[in-house]
């Protein structure tokens, strides 16, 4: 197997990690990882894109508390890694398969919220053999425990990456092919309406009645820099 | 004199980065947080029984917001070491209980709902224009705060033990959000009109579908939709659009 697909699987476990068991850096978030995927992958500007439609929207899910919320990480990274793939094999039809890719990524991140699910129950299995090292004072055990559970976020986000890659880039490739080429002109507002979505959400997530004259304030600003910059 | 060095407080900390690693439902961060305390118990306590007491108490249910739970675990060990084993347990758990939920509830305010969106909104409006400039910032925007906070969360907590309920201040945290919500929502609407009126977005046509889009979007996310039926949705809609116009 090619060499940069291993380095792309192997930061998929780092992207699972990263989303939930350790660091939060953020290296996770869509933005960042697809654009990681872009150089491992051979084309940065595409996976920037992937990142960038799909970054804000997933935004307005917060982690708050137990709350299960969509894997959008997990989905764009994937979706990057499938539209890098595909797209060297389909010159000719670069849009259908980004919008193959993103429709794949979405889905992706709706159907796989039950594996992060699975992980969790077996940090619950962790957790009570954890009691066990307790009552004999296993300090070592505890710490032991723990990093079995971070491991397990890296490797089963490796592995999950890895199988969601294999079949998306089948079901992509099949879509694609079997897809008119007179399509890919269609495809014209797929970019800016997904802009827009994320856009929006970060509107409906920060223009609140408190904040309203803020969000005028930079309405105006832009709008005046942004006619002074065409005027010059 | 303290019983914990600079080193001591720095490992901990680089542990606490790994405090979600086996988050689940029944005791959410509870091994993590014993994960990032268990080392030390050694060296605060005596013998073995004061160890395996200490460890239990700890594996208690524990939840609180990742980047904050540096000032619970600083100033546990703290009291652990100023306590020894027994004497002051109930208020050593009603002290966990009450921080873990205070800094909790800030932590995912300040962070979830305001800090990263804000930094992801900031990057993603410089990375459409100027690619990997957009990326580097928002790592770095996220990530002051996020460093700062675990830093000194550790360090605090440890050198004021029980006293440092005095130090954190609600209405700080209040006030601190505040301002990034106005900082927010002006950089909000300023990422709005640039796009909407940039080369990429092109003609007045795909304009108007951006900012059609961003108003539907932002009616179906406050009609509780998903974000994938949401997204998926547009998609479809772009594609049905585009087919008739295209």
């Amino acid at each position: 197997m090619d060499l940069s697909l291993l380095m792309f699987f192997a930061f998929g476990g780092i992207v699972m990690a990263d989303t939930d068991a350790a660091w939060q850096i953020m290296v996770c978030q869509p933005l960042v990882a697809c654009s990681i995927a872009g150089v491992i992958l051979g084309n940065m500007t595409l996976g920037l894109t992937v990142g960038l439609l799909l970054q804000l929207p997933y935004l307005v899910e917060a982690p708050v508390g137990g709350t299960q919320v969509s894997l959008g990480n997990l989905g764009a990274f994937v979706a990057s890694g499938v539209a890098l793939h595909l797209t060297p094999s389909f010159a000719d039809r670069p849009e259908m398969i980004l919008v193959t890719s993103l429709i794949l990524g979405i889905l992706i991140s709706r159907l796989a919220t039950p594996l992060s699910g699975w992980l969790r129950y077996l940090n619950l299995l962790l957790a009570r053999k954890a009691d066990h090292a307790a009552a004999n004072a296993g300090v070592r055990t505890i710490t032991f425990l723990h990093c079995v559970g971070v491991a397990s976020s890296l490797v089963f986000g490796t592995l999950f990456v890895a199988l969601l890659f294999a079949v998306a880039s089948f079901v992509a490739a099949r879509a694609v092919t079997l897809a008119p080429v007179a399509w890919e002109s269609k495809l014209f507002l797929v970019k800016p309406m997904l802009l827009g979505a994320g856009v929006g959400a970060m509107l409906r997530l920060f223009v609140r009645k408190r904040s309203i004259k803020f969000a005028a304030l930079g309405a105006a600003f832009s709008g005046l820099l942004i006619f002074f910059t065409r005027i010059g | 004199m303290a019983a914990l060095g600079k080193s001591d407080l720095m490992r901990i900390m680089a542990r606490s980065f790994y405090i979600q690693g086996t988050w689940n439902y029944e005791r959410m961060l509870a091994l993590g947080y014993c994960f990032c305390l268990a080392p030390f118990a050694r060296r605060i306590l005596k013998n073995d029984e004061d160890v395996r007491q200490f460890l239990q108490r700890n594996l208690g249910y524990f939840n609180t917001h990742p980047y904050m739970a540096g000032w619970v675990i600083g100033a546990a060990l703290k009291i652990e070491e100023q306590a020894g084993a027994g004497d002051v347990t109930i208020q050593r758990e009603r002290f966990k209980k009450r921080m873990s939920q205070f800094l909790g509830a800030i932590g995912d305010k300040l962070f979830w709902g305001l800090i990263k969106p804000l930094a992801a909104l900031i990057g993603f409006g410089l990375a459409f224009f100027y690619q990997e400039v957009g990326v580097v910032t928002f790592l770095v925007l996220h990530n002051v705060p996020h460093f700062y906070t675990r830093f000194k969360g550790v360090w605090q907590g440890y050198a004021k033990g029980f006293d440092i309920v005095k130090d954190l201040s609600l209405g700080r945290f209040n006030q601190l959000a505040d301002w990034l919500l106005y900082a927010a929502s002006f950089v909000a609407t300023v990422v709005f009109m640039f796009l909407a009126c940039s080369e990429q977005i092109g003609n007045l046509g795909q304009a108007a579908a951006f900012a059609g889009s961003a108003v539907g979007a932002g009616w179906l996310f406050r009609r509780g939709v998903s974000v994938p039926v949401t997204l998926l949705s547009i998609l479809m809609l772009s594609l049905i659009v585009g087919g008739l116009l295209g």
